[in-house]
């Protein structure tokens, strides 16, 4: 992601006396908890092509004194006109290290107008906060023209909304759809893109973990994508990845075991864990279980002689993986394949022959199993 | 020396006069029989006819049950409307912050996911009025090979080009005869499950089956690329297009808004009238006005600026058909129980969409109150009057609002499963799907991973 970020032409760190905004004093500025709760130390700019045609080409990154970026602000002064009148948008836009909405600030003695230029009321503020922060807002969905039904839909034009479509009204701020539109698409246009690329060049277990103790699923998210640059991970991370493998939102719980890495899956606790998964935890994820513990160089005999344990209660489908997951092992012990090899007389037909698909696999040299094999074969001929 | 020479002429001569009365087979070639329909009988516990997004499941939950399973599919690869009709989103899986539906569809589309690399929807975060942001986009294609390999990974006999024109119940068992390509067969099977979407095999084998005066649009998927959207004129293009449309020349019921169409480069954006699926004929009729469509729109295109050089970077084979025909089941599925969300006694899968009927004007989707999961009775599934018999997917017995949120991919996928297992469980025990033992649907649907309502 970092190579779609120009060259680094110049880059300069500022004292924290120059104001990052988000811990700054500001008359109109409207914010959600940072994501990451260090206090920003200084502020590196970065010259970046967004090629949005908006403010200017820099955007600021603020980090920690552990180095730990912490937000990242853009500047932006655009034109908005109506009836021909135009007037400066001069807002500071900010983001939370992944990319997500973090909130704005207006400079001294600026604020968001209407048709008319009416300032912004505090609940349209509010109401506008509401708006930037959805990530989902069928503003996403529309291109401005669209937006503006019949008549005049230069862009440009704010006092549109009376002609907005219906649907979208809910979205947008009377009088300012054009505003909320620019602003909206400004926070999750380009931007986002350009600043995780930048995060991930910084990306450190002290970042990974403040953000995956938080409650923001898609920020925690973003980082269990990414979590795989940080392996070998400490027990302390691995230890909060385990507690987000059980969390009920499914997809945390799925993100969340499929970033635990190979060395975390070499200890038999761990093991464990992922077996008390397999057992107890939601179907969509016991596939994943299986597939994560063929990571490990040698599965504990415990946990191999459990899920053998676990067969005959199993359907064929999660049998055939288990199975998957034993020869992918090279599991050869003789009272592991014998207890296995009861299962070809299973009245199942998809069991019985999972089974012995196995078996052939494995070549056992116990006459008995070779014995029952044969028999397999000709009753299900 | 010179005898050799006369004997060679001779051979020669012979080849060639040989040759006269017939021609030359060459190295490896051999003379074929004239053509014969190759004639048989097979047997099988249970026949899915329809191997679209429900028979799919439908038929890899019979082969895993244990049954020995035919899918007979009239096309060339699995899948149907996710697949060849090129919806590939299907949906929606999740309500309200939970899976709702899971089991074998969920397993599909997660692998097609994983193996495509690509990403699943965040469905923490509440779609509000765009249901679609909890769509999961899948490749087709993947998505049809994974389907085809769990199908015969389950023992599933497959067999394309196929399609079921006769169909008795004689002695416990129906006698389905299909036709495909050199193939006339007649397949015997305990029990059956028409998956075709159409409710074509129940109508055949004499139940009754309904449908409406006018039906949904159909939709022939497709990509557009060649231009810069943001670079583009949009209100001297609506105005262009208003004036085809004025002229006669183009249909505004076929593509309602050309900024959508431009904006989403194609995609899910035009509506086909009256598309059909059921017969060859009514599916070709489908077909080739989609693909006309497609073509007058391109050429107006191509007229316009910034969009000269528009072209098609992809498109599917078939016209992808949202409502043909419903079965009259046991149990017909209302508006009213969908939408406050009624748990039934026999529920065997969630399903969780906006009322959404597509018509001439487009379509403004309905959604659900919060909370609410609708849900499918086994009863819905079963046509009145019919022993050993099932059907999945979008020909449910339902009216047609409710058919509106239920026919979509994720509901039929947990019918499918549903089918599946009433049907396994019904040929182990010979007996009819619906004197089955409720709780031994329940069970067989958990223990294979559906997730199955329960009432509070």
């Amino acid at each position: 992601m970092l190579k779609s970020v120009p060259a680094i032409l110049f880059l300069v760190i500022v004292p924290m006396l120059f104001v990052t905004g988000f811990s700054g004093k500001k008359d109109i500025r409207y914010f959600h908890e940072p994501l990451i709760s260090k206090p920003p130390d200084s502020v590196i700019a970065f010259p970046v092509a967004f090629q949005d045609s908006i403010g200017d080409d820099t955007l600021y990154q603020s980090i920690s004194t552990e180095g730990i970026p912490v937000a990242y602000h853009r500047k932006i002064r655009t034109s908005v006109c109506f009836d021909g009148l135009c007037r400066l948008l001069d807002i500071v836009l900010y983001w939370n290290p992944t990319g997500s909405y973090l909130g704005f600030e207006l400079p001294d003695g600026e604020f968001l107008s209407k048709a008319e230029h009416d300032p912004f009321t505090e609940k349209e503020y509010q109401k506008l906060h509401g708006i930037l922060s959805d990530s989902l807002s069928p503003l996403g969905d529309y291109s401005f023209a669209e937006l503006v039904s019949g008549g005049e839909n230069a862009e440009g034009v704010d006092a549109v909304s009376s002609a907005t479509l219906t649907e979208i009204q809910h979205y947008v701020i009377p009088g300012a759809a054009y505003t909320t539109y620019r602003l909206w698409h400004i926070f999750y246009g380009i931007t986002p893109e350009k600043i995780t690329g930048l995060t991930l060049s910084k990306f450190s277990e002290a970042m990974a973990l403040e953000i995956l103790r938080g409650s923001s699923v898609r920020d925690q998210i973003w980082v269990l994508n990414n979590l795989q640059k940080l392996s070998p991970y400490s027990d302390e991370l691995t230890g909060v990845i385990f507690d987000l493998i059980h969390h009920t939102n499914l997809n945390l719980a799925e993100r969340s075991l499929n970033a635990l890495d190979r060395q975390a899956v070499e200890h038999s606790a761990n093991q464990k864990k992922l077996l008390a998964l397999f057992v107890h935890g939601e179907y969509t994820l016991k596939k994943a279980v299986l597939n994560k513990l063929k990571l490990a160089e040698q599965p504990d005999p415990e946990i191999i002689q459990a899920l053998v344990d676990l067969l005959p209660s199993l359907n064929g489908d999660m049998i055939g993986s288990i199975l998957d997951l034993l020869a992918v092992k090279g599991i050869r012990e003789e009272n592991v394949i014998q207890k296995i090899s009861l299962l070809l007389n299973h009245e199942n037909r998809f069991i019985s022959k999972k089974v012995y698909d196995f078996l052939v696999k494995m070549n056992p040299d116990n006459a008995e199993i070779k014995r029952k094999m044969e028999a397999y074969l000709k009753v299900s001929s | 020396m010179e005898k050799m020479k006369r004997r060679s002429a001779l051979a020669t001569l012979g080849t060639i006069s040989f040759g006269m009365a017939s021609p030359v087979l060459g190295k490896g070639e051999y003379w074929q029989d004239p053509y014969k329909i190759i004639k048989k009988t097979i047997t099988t516990d249970i026949l899915v006819v329809g191997g679209g997004t429900a028979g799919v499941i439908a038929a890899i939950q019979a082969g895993r049950a244990g049954r020995k399973t035919i899918l007979v599919e009239n096309g060339s690869q699995l899948g149907g409307v996710t697949t060849t009709g090129g919806v590939n989103f299907p949906g929606i899986f999740f309500a309200w912050g939970k899976q709702v539906i899971g089991g074998i569809g969920w397993e599909l589309v997660q692998e097609a996911v994983q193996m495509n690399d690509d990403p699943l929807p965040n469905v923490s975060i509440p779609h509000g009025r765009q249901h679609w942001r909890h769509q999961v986009r899948v490749n087709g294609q993947l998505y049809a090979m994974l389907a085809e390999e769990k199908c015969l990974d389950a023992g599933v006999n497959i067999r394309f080009y196929e399609t079921p024109v006769a169909i008795r119940f004689r002695k416990n068992s129906w006698e389905v005869t299909t036709v495909g390509k050199g193939t006339e067969t007649t397949i015997i099977a305990n029990q059956l499950i028409d998956c075709t979407g159409n409710a074509f095999a129940t109508s055949i084998a004499g139940f009754n089956v309904l449908r409406e005066a006018e039906t949904q649009p159909g939709t022939l998927m497709f990509r557009l690329e060649g231009y810069d959207f943001d670079k583009l004129d949009l209100k001297m293009i609506e105005a262009k297009y208003a004036e085809e449309v004025k002229k006669g020349t183009l249909n505004k019921k076929e593509f309602l808004s050309i900024s959508g169409l431009l904006r989403n480069k194609g995609d899910n954006v035009q509506h086909i009238a009256g598309a059909d699926s059921t017969t060859s004929e009514t599916h070709t009729v489908a077909n080739i006005k989609g693909r006309t469509s497609l073509l007058k729109m391109l050429r107006f295109l191509r007229t316009l600026p910034g969009l000269e050089k528009t072209k098609v970077g992809d498109i599917q084979n078939e016209t992808a058909v949202r409502e043909t025909y419903r079965i009259d089941g046991q149990y017909q599925i209302t508006k009213e129980d969908y939408v406050t969300g009624k748990i039934f006694d026999d529920a065997v899968s969630y399903s969780y969409y906006p009322i959404d009927l597509h018509d001439d004007n487009g379509v403004i989707p309905d959604h659900l109150l919060e909370g609410v999961v609708p849900t499918v009775p086994l009863r819905a599934l079963i046509p009145k009057g019919s022993r050993n018999f099932l059907v999945a997917g979008r020909c449910v017995s339902s009216d047609r609002l409710a058919n509106s949120a239920l026919r979509v991919q994720a509901s039929c996928m947990g019918m499918g499963q549903a089918a599946g297992v009433a049907a396994a469980l019904a040929s182990i025990s010979g007996k009819t799907p619906a004197d089955v033992p409720f709780e031994d649907v329940r069970k067989m649907l958990t223990d294979h991973g559906a997730i199955v309502p329960l009432k509070s």
